[in-house]
């Protein structure tokens, strides 16, 4: 199956990465081929076969159950960011 | 130290405990190795004031009973691991700057027990690649060098900086991390011993996330033994990751018996694929008469839907992917791309990814977009789970049937040039994991041992998998396959300055 340009441009915007026409040619011919090896999977019936559990092997079963804890680490939660301001990452204004 | 060359973990840990080495000597030792081992590339952060410090204190600690088991021991782990205070960014220049606040579980774990932080390892970038060369940092070279080839060799990938460290002997032993092999191919491609544990027998917590479904961290050393040894104290229950299994950890190195009598080993046929090189061929033929000598029982196999276990992770890894990265955005950490007047939000989520990311990475998140999206879900992704439960299923009837082990070449080739694949359809690249991800997607234990060389003397691996939390069984076997196999050699030392 073929990506078109068209297609790799849409992914592109779902997945939030910029793309000048000669990634999008790239990604087109090498995506077409990944999808292409994709497809073998269509050999295979699996109209019996139930989605795989949460876990790929057995030995899960005994979790304990989560316990909350207060984080209260902002400072070093910020510490990281780009920009902050009064304890907010700080973006581009969002809503006009 | 006149056999520093050959110094192992389970004898650095004698020699110490006797008092006939101070871990400041033998830090010291290793960090001028390390620093006139540059060409290598397979350091990204040395940490020697830290590492002279901890040496320090355990030549202290030494003699107290309070001493860890690791005591005094220079390791060094893959830059994907969280390392509290210094920088850790998966090599990839969307992590520029990142320092995380906290330690990941498995290295905590490490230094809780007096192991030496010698530094961060080079990588592929976010543990997407099989060759090293999607890392910011440029590749680590393979310390191995074919005889009639003057080109660097790839250490393999994504761990390829940690296989490197562990062969040229920059370190007695390191982490990585084992999402589709990368564990196991880079320690093939460079003559050492990688293990990559159950899926749950180790904490994820702190570990950079690529394919939360199927990665582990694991040791990779230059013995089965140090395997042993770093395995048992990296695993166990951890509260914060919910997918660490309680499950009791086994004294692994005490497991390390060889004796194989009896037991089952499984050989895959479909395995045997139709351009495997003729060593490689050699190889597992060889292994398979040794464990037939050491009286082990060798069973004719079939894992029916092996052929479908590439296609099934090159979608299922790449939409755990896509959702994972997508909290690299320019806004909380990492690098941020720089606006033109009247851009906004969606500018500053798109500018930062399109230059933060490589383009392996692009890709992977690329087709995780698209087999998650509407219309191409249950074609896909969903159809992909389907046959990961088929692959699950095709391990579980054999180990059902008494089988103790399954032995494989670990890899289709021996380490590739740099750059010789790079150029070529990333299908091609992805052709490396033949063997390893299968292992992931039923999130069984399996283990690479360098057995033997090719023609042109570089390493080849065999690949022993276990049923679920069987490391103490395939680490049995393996340590006597090692023994067997007798794999002495070393890659002359070309890379020192």
């Amino acid at each position: 199956m073929s990506i078109d340009s068209d297609l790799v441009s849409r992914i592109g915007d779902l997945a939030k990465i910029e793309l000048s026409k000669k990634d999008v040619t790239m990604f087109s011919k090498q995506l077409s081929e990944i999808v292409d090896l994709m497809n073998q999977l269509e050999e295979v019936d699996t109209s019996e076969v139930p989605d795989l559990d949460t876990y790929p092997v057995m030995g899960h079963e005994n979790r304990p159950e989560d316990i909350a804890r207060d984080g209260d680490c902002i400072d070093l939660i910020l510490k990281n960011a780009p920009e902050h301001k009064e304890g907010f990452f700080t973006v581009k204004k969002v809503i006009e | 130290m006149s056999d520093f060359e050959t110094l192992t973990i389970s004898k650095a840990r004698d020699l110490l405990l006797k008092g006939d080495l101070s871990a400041v000597k033998l830090t010291e030792r290793y960090i001028e190795r390390i620093e006139s081992s540059q060409k290598l590339n397979a350091f990204c952060l040395i940490t020697a004031e830290i590492a002279l410090n901890q040496a320090r204190f355990c030549d202290k600690l030494m003699r107290s009973s309070e001493k860890g088991k690791l005591c005094g021991i220079p390791l060094a782990v893959k830059d994907i691991f969280c390392t509290k205070s210094l920088p850790t960014q998966a090599a990839s220049k969307i992590l520029e700057g990142f320092v995380p606040p906290y330690e990941s579980t498995v290295t905590a774990k490490l230094w809780k027990e007096n192991a030496i932080l010698l530094g961060k390892l080079n990588m592929d970038e976010f543990a997407m690649g099989s060759s090293n060369e999607t890392s910011v940092y440029g590749p680590a070279i393979n310390p191995w060098q074919g005889s009639d080839t003057e080109l660097p060799l790839s250490p393999g990938g994504s761990s390829g900086g940690s296989a490197a460290a562990v062969a040229a002997n920059l370190c007695l032993g390191a982490l990585g991390t084992d999402t589709g092999g990368s564990i196991r191919q880079p320690a093939a491609f460079n003559g050492v011993v990688g293990i990559k544990p159950t899926y749950g027998r180790c904490s994820r917590w702190g570990i950079i996330a690529f394919a939360s479904s199927l990665d582990q961290a694991g040791p990779i050393t230059k013995t089965v033994r140090d395997s042993a040894i770093l395995l048992e104290i990296i695993s166990g229950h951890d509260s914060k990751d919910s997918t660490s299994a309680v499950q009791k950890v086994p004294n692994f190195e005490s497991a390390l018996i060889g004796d194989i009598r009896g037991k089952k080993i499984g050989i895959p046929a479909e395995y045997r694929i139709d351009d495997t090189p003729p060593e490689i061929i050699k190889l597992w033929e060889t292994g398979i008469r040794q464990l037939k000598d050491s009286g082990a029982k060798i069973v004719e196999i079939s894992l029916p839907h092996t052929k479908y276990s590439l296609p099934t992770y090159y979608v299922l890894a790449p939409a755990e992917a896509s959702s994972n990265l997508a909290r690299y955005d320019g806004v909380k950490y990492g690098y941020r791309g720089k606006l033109r007047a009247g851009e906004g939000i969606n500018e500053l989520y798109k500018r930062t990814r399109s230059e933060g990311f490589g383009d392996e990475v692009k890709r992977r998140i690329m087709v995780g977009t698209y087999v998650l999206s509407a219309g191409f879900y249950e074609a896909y992704y969903q159809k992909a789970l389907k046959v990961r439960n088929l692959i699950r299923k095709d391990f579980e009837n054999v180990f059902s049937q008494g089988i103790n082990a399954i032995l494989t070449p670990t890899t289709p080739s021996p380490a590739f040039p740099l750059s010789s694949k790079s150029n070529k359809s990333p299908v091609e690249m992805y052709l490396n994991d033949i063997f390893t991800v299968p292992v992931n997607l039923a999130g069984l234990p399996a283990i690479s041992i360098p057995t033997g060389t090719t023609d042109k003397g570089l390493p080849l691996g065999l690949q022993l998998i276990g049923p679920a939390w069987g490391e103490a069984e395939i680490l049995d076997i393996a340590f006597r396959l090692e023994k067997e196999s007798n794999f002495k050699e070393l890659p002359t030392n070309w890379w020192a300055i």
